[in-house]
């Protein structure tokens, strides 16, 4: 913005040049509509190159000719004219428009947004904090388009993805670079959830930016936009500016208190069926992990359980339990056995309600030479989930301070303290219990561990893996504890060697700088055994300097030329500690200290960048914009001679509606825009090395065997294979798009469609297991990706008191992979060994594979003689993306209440959705206790399936199943991976808020607020999170089972300002 | 120090604006992790752990058990693999394990390339060492080819040469597994010592003992090929001759014994604590109960609960119905060697080349001697019950669980059970059965927690090629053998999805049930 500031006397100098005769002493003072002086106005004598600037009280003098004009003109403020007085005093209206009009380019540009020749689009404050959100992940959902936003759980700290115009990487990193305040920090997970089938999730860092200290976001979409940024940018940029005082206007201290108050709960809850009891084939079974059993009513009569009946529990039926059955986990755990049969909301029970509280405070200030923001937040938070929650401190200062006529200088330092408890998923799933619970069986109310011995799960079914939910919240824990420093200090030089020309030299170094513990936890008893812990400690730390010259030339009054020169270096150093134990020597005290087997581990990496660029940019008139970037980059981390590559981009900006002929109107405003640029990125080279060899996955929980092994260490070839000829991998985009304004803004609408190609992709390629190598390291594959965004506004109702506006963004982002590597035909991104996730050549980014259906030529599912569908084989089963997403914001404002709402509707899409389809088979949901209840049903009616005729065709199938055979339908369907890959298209209301805000006098104002978030209105997925699922990797948002559920939220908040 | 260094570096290089040269950027990315290389005997510790590990004992194992119905499978893929649903004809079933057994070639015969005596490493010209591993690489290619078939081998763990390896036909792999065993018996004839000490996890680096395993391996290995032989007496003589060389005791053995139960578990048992996924067999009771055998008392228990005798009809006694059970969890019957938390891991018993010994010599006639062999053999086998069976107890007894033994502190089987039982049911023999009973001590013998299936499989399979009674010797009950008894394990998924000549050798996975390997009569 500081940048706008000293074009705008140069453009207003520019306006003429007209001789003057008598002079006068003008004094004056400006001032905001509110009276508050204004420092550092513009106050200018209209025609000439003369002109002041306002002082700390916003007073000013200049002595101009008597019968000339001021123009007074203040950043993000209306400009004015006023005639010559001896004393004036000029109050200035705000510029509603502004904000969106400028915007913060790569490298702290800023440009007015009609300058640029590419997409990038701007998120302000109270947008993002109107609903709460703790993330500003969740706080951009719906808001931007171009950009696919997937939560992994409603839990707190969840990990969340962003990806801006599909993926770029097959297995690593598609996020976005975080820019704060001009300083790249990181952003994404230090810890991949890898497979994504144990465990919990990890969080991503951009968890500690708090929402309330982020005055706007602006998202640089392609990579004609980001190219500035070099290898790290080429997925995108997210440039967060945060609040500071020098927006204020007055020199008096601005507070503002926000707080805010929401309860959670499931977002969406399965149906379950409460008729049938535990068991299989219609008999009792007290420990089976299926609920086939006989009605729940009948449970008295069992012949081996019940009360009324002769069995080993009644003595032979001497000591009879009239209407009551024995239950042996009630025996276990040291209760009476016996029970009255009934059916238990184990689902409703186990959830709680979530509850977040969250607290900012700041003080902003502009002192006129110098300004300074404070702010202080907590966000304290507990999950649906018990034992889950959150909790967040923020301290941020941001000070700058002009030293003389040409120097300036400032720096910014943020703290931030982040904890989050999780809860695990997928094969330890902490759901796969509750979920799978037995309406019969008393969950909650049977402890969950044997009398006397708390190690000792005590609950329906076996507990080799899965654990048994209550004792998990109890012996399981995984936590995260992060602490954090970045900031940076700048020195600026601006010297204007002319009205016309001049130079600005800036110096900047900063500091990102973080430790995160882990403590993964599965306590003793867990899968029948003595328990494992994980004590892990992240370490980061990140140097930045950042050199930039620019030199401003407006050569004539319709040519504008500014050349950038930068230099940015990085220095980046990681280290993580793993301290790993297992075998608890006794139980209730799950501590690494009272492990009996240890293993420990220490990985230390370092990253060493150069980037030289440009960007010269060339303005025309207000009619033509071009602009063109190049980046050099060198980095450490690929083998030599591959370290240095060239980055170009070049964009041109055509605001056809300021050709007079074509003025109007009606569009008001109309550019057309097209952009060419290359981006690369690096991967990691390393020579082939040995390590020691690890044991576990596959059917294995934890390591069965570990080195060091009765104190000997081997070490053998690791199974990765790095490549000496490794090159960057590389991403062409081509961009066109218009943007156009009809009616002054009545109706604006802007479109981009984009298509990148990215070539020579870095990836551990999986090598054939007889090579005796698992992957290499190398360049294979390319991706394309045909991006088309969309934003509609509307504003049809403007008027002083009420204020109607809608936002519409879409997003179709078509991301397909071309190639890989020779002989391969998919790679494997997460899963299990069958489900999996996978990118597949031809196919959309990414797929699920695994057991499919058998289908005739037609694409019917073929049924066996059973009329069970016929097991197929491995094949791909689902597609994940989805064909369009589509946010709508609307705000209504009368008479300053002001009611919001955002809309999210994604559009198609599958997931591999594990809960769902083992509710099914387990018995527990209320589908299968209706298909149980049929006479008879056939297979997939609607969809039409096929059985095989004698003569090798196909017929359709008329095969009924009977409703007693539901068991082995749900059986045949389990063995089949498709048949649990479903639609998961939804229409959710993110974010609906109503606020109003009351003033006290002109300088206190209380705005109060109430809000919901995350109300899923449809979904194809009845009873569960269509967004919640597995992994903070690139399989997010494909692959669900037992994963932790989504939340909706309620609540009200309000905020203070004086 | 070296941070002010890099630092200083990289000050350097912004003040300069130039870049910075190739020698300090190495210098940033070296790999501050791992090393480049190791010496042969810290690969050669982990080539026995994964051979023990991984190929004798991990999945070929566990699914072959339940093929060769050691096991009944109770749940998930065991289940299925039970119920000849999927699983076999799955390529991701042994994907695992196909990949494990090649990392172990693989490693193999870095450490021989290691000890080859122009090497230029440390290691270069320890012969004695290059031979154990060739034991070793024997051993893991003889179960590659055994299980899998035609395999890539020759131009297999040869990535840079072989990025997609091609097939060998099985004779080929056989002969240089044969080639392999002849050149390790010459460079460990005179050997004292492999040089490795304690990293040679299974004999402590005594050349002598890897020279009796060879011998042992290759007595095995050419029964597998023996309907392949031209001169089938010769080769029943040079079999008694390497038994004869071979394993002098069960402490001669090639097993690995370094699993403490605690940290380091048994692969049977890691298996099964994960996953519960199989249960006692019922054809396997059905074996011994026929023949009264003391094992019955020993080795079955409820789940988690007290051990028992089936034979007590107060017993409630459940095993998985062969191919025909339900699938349930901690619902059967479970056998006991799955608590087996620290039993070792054999890739060759004494028990083993005893039954060897004694089906030879009942093949060429020589009954007295093959009756000999036997009780010796079923000596052996009961030591090894007593092992297994401790073993549970270790682990029930720490674990606080109820599944104590009838005789808790004592030995369970003594020799004078082992000789009442020969008396009782191969004396009474002709010499016209000795030999299926043989065969079914043999198949007994590996019911155990040492990884015995595999090589249970590999009899089942050899008899049924032989054809005639041979291949009723080992009844099985599962009714889906009619149509689906694997006759082999499908290639693994890492091949059949980037190697065409194994996605072509794939097909759609059906021919597990219908194509025997070379050895057993088949083509491929």
């Amino acid at each position: 913005m500081k940048r706008i500031k000293f074009l705008l006397p140069i453009l207003f100098l520019a306006l003429g040049m007209t001789a003057f005769a008598q002079n006068t002493t003008v004094k004056g003072m400006v001032t905001t509509s509110d009276g508050e002086p204004l420092v550092g106005a513009y106050v200018l004598i209209k025609g000439t190159t003369t002109g002041v600037m306002s002082d700390m009280e916003g007073a000013f003098t200049l002595t101009a000719p008597a019968s000339g004009t001021l123009v007074v003109a203040f950043l993000g403020m209306q400009t004015k004219e006023v005639p010559v007085a001896p004393t004036v005093t000029v109050s200035l209206e705000q510029d509603r428009e502004f904000l969106k009009e400028v915007v913060v380019t790569a490298m702290g540009i800023s440009r007015e947004k009609k300058a640029l020749g590419y997409a990038t689009q701007a998120v302000q404050s109270d947008e993002l904090t109107t609903a709460a959100a703790t993330d500003l992940a969740s706080a951009m959902s719906g808001k931007v388009s171009g950009l696919q936003i997937k939560p992994s759980s409603g839990m707190p700290g969840a990990s969340t993805q962003i990806v801006i115009r599909g993926a770029r990487s097959f297995t690593g990193n598609n996020s976005p670079l975080y820019v704060i305040d001009g300083m790249p920090i990181a952003s994404t997970p230090d810890l991949s959830t890898d497979q994504s089938v144990t465990g919990a999730d990890y969080a991503t860092r951009a968890l500690d930016i708090d929402p309330n200290d982020i005055e706007s976001v602006n998202i640089l979409k392609g990579q004609a936009a980001s190219a500035l940024y070099g290898m790290r940018a080429s997925n995108g940029v997210i440039v967060i500016t945060t609040k500071s005082g020098k927006n204020l206007t007055s020199t008096r201290p601005s507070v503002t208190f926000n707080s805010t108050f929401a309860w959670s709960t499931l977002s969406a809850k399965p149906e379950v069926q409460t008729e049938f009891a535990q068991g299989s084939g219609g008999v009792f079974n007290p420990n089976t992990s299926l609920n086939w059993g006989p009605e729940i009513s009948t449970l008295a009569d069992d012949p081996n359980y019940g009360g009324n009946t002769a069995n080993a529990y009644t003595a032979g039926g001497t000591e009879l339990h009239p209407g009551q059955y024995y239950v042996p986990q009630r025996a276990a755990a040291g209760l009476d056995p016996w029970a009255t049969p009934q059916a238990y909301d184990n689902i409703g029970d186990f959830f709680q309600v979530g509850f977040t509280q969250s607290n900012n405070v700041s003080v902003a200030q502009n002192l006129g030479r110098g300004e300074y923001s404070f702010s202080l937040g907590n966000t304290h938070q507990t999950g649906i989930v018990p034992s889950t929650g959150m909790e967040r401190f923020n301290a941020k200062l941001n000070a700058s301070a002009k030293l003389g006529k040409y120097f300036t200088t400032g720096a910014s330092a943020n703290f931030v303290m982040t904890d989050v408890n999780k809860q695990s998923g997928a094969n330890d799933g902490i759901t796969a219990m509750v979920f799978g619970a037995p309406a019969s069986y008393d969950l909650k109310g049977i402890p969950s561990h044997k009398k006397d011995h708390p190690e000792q799960q005590n609950t329906y079914r076996a507990t080799g893996g899965f654990p048994a939910p209550y004792w998990a919240i109890e012996n399981n824990t995984f936590k995260e504890k992060s602490q954090r420093f970045f900031g940076n200090a700048y020195l600026d030089f601006r010297y204007p060697f002319t009205p016309d020309m001049f130079l600005d030299l800036k110096y900047q170094i900063g500091d990102d700088a973080y430790t995160t513990t882990y403590t993964d936890v599965f306590g003793y008893g867990m899968s029948n055994g003595q328990g494992e812990i994980d004590e892990m400690s992240y370490t980061s730390n990140e140097l930045n300097s950042l050199f930039t010259a620019s030199f401003d030339w407006k050569i004539t009054p319709d040519l504008h030329l500014n050349i950038l020169y930068g230099n940015e270096v990085v220095y980046n150093q990681t280290s993580f500690v793993d301290a790993w134990g297992q075998g608890f020597n006794f139980s209730g005290w799950n501590n690494l200290n009272n492990a009996s087997n240890y293993a420990s581990s220490i990985s230390r990496y370092r990253y060493l960048s150069f980037g030289n660029f440009y960007n010269i940019a060339l303005d025309w008139k207000s009619i033509l914009y071009f602009n063109t970037t190049g980046r050099y980059d060198l980095v450490s981390k690929m083998p030599r001679g591959s370290r240095g590559f060239f980055y170009p981009s070049v964009s041109l900006g055509f605001v056809f509606t300021e050709i007079e002929p074509l003025r109007n109107n009606v569009l008001t405003f109309g550019k057309l825009r097209a952009s060419y640029a290359e981006v690369g990125m690096a991967g990691q080279y390393y020579k082939s090395f040995y390590s020691v060899p690890s044991y576990g996955g596959g059917f294995y929980s934890g390591s069965p065997v570990s080195y060091p092994l009765n104190g000997i260490v081997a070490y053998s070839p690791y199974s990765v294979l790095y490549d000496e000829n490794l090159r960057p991998q590389n991403t062409r985009s081509y961009e066109v798009g218009a943007e156009l304004a009809f009616w002054e803004g009545l109706v604006s609408l802007e479109y981009t469609y984009s298509r990148q190609l990215v070539k020579d992709q870095i990836f551990e390629v999986p090598l054939a297991g007889s090579t005796g190598y698992q992957y290499k390291m190398m360049n294979a594959g390319s991706i394309h990706t045909d991006a088309h965004e969309l934003t509609l506004g509307i504003n049809p109702v403007r008027t002083r008191d009420v204020n109607l506006n809608f936002d519409f963004n879409f997003t179709k982002i078509d991301n397909y992979v071309d190639e890989l590597a020779e002989g391969v035909e998919s790679i494997y991104l997460g899963g299990f060994t069958e489900p999996q996730v996978r990118a597949g050549i031809g196919d959309k980014f990414p797929v699920i594979y695994g057991v499919g259906y058998v289908r005739d030529p037609e694409g019917h599912v073929v049924v066996d003689e059973d009329g069970l569908p016929e097991i197929g084989e491995e094949k791909v089963i689902g597609s994940v993306s989805p064909d369009f997403q589509l946010g709508l914001t609307t705000s209504l404002e009368v008479f300053k209440v002001r009611l919001s709402a955002t809309f999210d509707w994604k559009c198609g899409g599958q997931m591999y959705c594990g809960s769902y389809t083992m509710m099914d088979y387990y018995g527990t949901s209320k589908r299968s206790g209706e298909y149980r209840k049929m006479e008879k049903f056939l297979f997939d009616e609607e969809a039409g399936a096929v059985k095989r005729t004698a003569d090798g065709g196909y017929a359709p199938n008329d095969i009924y199943i009977s409703g007693s055979d539901a068991y082995d339908y749900y059986d045949r369907l389990n063995y089949i991976s498709e048949s649990f890959v479903h639609d998961t298209s939804f229409l959710k209301l993110r974010e609906l808020s109503l606020s109003y805000p009351f003033t006290f006098g002109k300088r206190v104002s209380l705005t109060l607020s109430a809000f919901a978030r995350n109300l899923i209105l449809w979904s194809n997925l009845k009873g569960f999170d269509p967004e919640a699922s597995q992994g903070n990797n690139n399989m997010g948002g494909a692959f669900e089972r037992f994963s932790l559920p989504g939340a909706s939220s309620y609540g009200f908040g309000l905020t203070l300002k004086f | 120090m070296k941070k002010l260094l890099y630092l200083s570096l990289a000050a350097a290089c912004l003040t300069v604006f130039a870049s910075c040269s190739d020698d300090a950027l190495d210098a940033v990315n070296a790999d501050l992790n791992h090393p480049q290389t190791a010496d042969a005997k810290f690969v050669f510790a982990d080539l026995c752990l994964s051979s023990a590990f991984n190929v004798a004992g991990g999945d070929f194992n566990t699914y072959l058990g339940v093929a060769v119905e050691h096991w009944g499978g109770c749940h998930n893929q065991l289940f299925k693999a039970d119920q000849r649903d999927g699983e076999w004809i799955s390529s991701s079933c042994f994907d695992n394990a196909w990949t494990q057994t090649y990392k172990a070639i693989s490693d193999a015969r870095t450490i021989i390339a290691k000890c080859d005596p122009n090497s230029g490493t440390t290691d270069a010209g320890n012969t004695a060492l290059a031979s154990a591993a060739k034991v070793l690489l024997a051993y893991d290619s003889a179960v590659l080819t055994d299980l899998f078939g035609d395999a890539p081998y020759s131009q297999a763990c040869d990535y840079d040469n072989y990025k997609t390896p091609d097939l060998d036909k099985q004779e080929d792999i056989y002969k240089t597994i044969f080639t392999l065993l002849d050149e390790a018996i010459a460079g460990l004839e005179d050997a004292g010592s492999i040089g490795t000490g304690s990293y040679d996890f299974i004999y402590g680096g005594k050349a002598d003992k890897w020279l009796k395993f060879a011998y042992g391996l290759r007595a095995r290995l050419k029964m597998h090929n023996i309907l392949r032989a031209a001169d089938k007496a010769a080769a029943y003589a040079s079999i008694l001759s390497d038994i004869e060389n071979s394993f002098e005791s069960a402490e001669d053995q090639a097993s690995f014994t370094q699993y403490d139960g605690v940290n380091n578990l048994n692969p049977l048992f890691a298996f099964w604590i994960a996953r519960e996924a199989i249960a006692a067999s019922g054809s396997l009771y059905d074996k011994l109960a026929e023949r009264e055998d003391p094992r019955l008392a020993m080795i079955y228990c409820y789940p988690w609960m007290g051990w028992f005798n089936p034979t007590d009809p107060e017993e409630e006694f459940d095993p998985v119905p062969n191919g025909e059970g339900i699938e349930a969890q901690e619902w059967y019957t479970d056998d006991v060697y799955l608590y087996a938390v620290d039993a070792p891991t054999h890739l060759l018993s004494y028990a083993e080349l005893q039954y060897l010994k004694a089906e030879v010599l009942a093949r060429t006639g020589i009954y007295t001697e093959a009756r000999a062999a036997l009780k010796e053999a079923l000596a052996a086998t009961f030591v090894n019950v007593n092992v297994n069976v401790k073993s549970s107890c270790n682990f029930t007894d720490t674990q606080g669980y109820g599944v104590y033994g009838p005789n808790y502190d004592g030995d369970y089987l003594t020799p004078a059970d082992a000789e009442a039982y020969a008396a009782r049911v191969f004396d009474t023999l002709d010499d016209a059965e000795l030999l299926a009973e043989i065969m079914v001590q043999k198949y007994l013998f590996f019911h155990n927690a040492n990884g015995g299936s595999v090589e249970a499989f590999n009899d089942v399979r050899r008899l049924k090629a032989e054809g005639g009674e041979a291949a009723e010797f080992i009844a099985l009950a599962n009714p889906n053998n009619a149509t689906k008894f694997p006759l082999r394990c499908g290639y693994g998924s890492s091949d059949t999805t980037t190697n065409p000549n194994i996605k072509n050798a794939f097909g759609d996975g059906s021919y597990v049930y219908t194509e025997n390997v070379w050895w057993a009569g088949g083509k491929r």
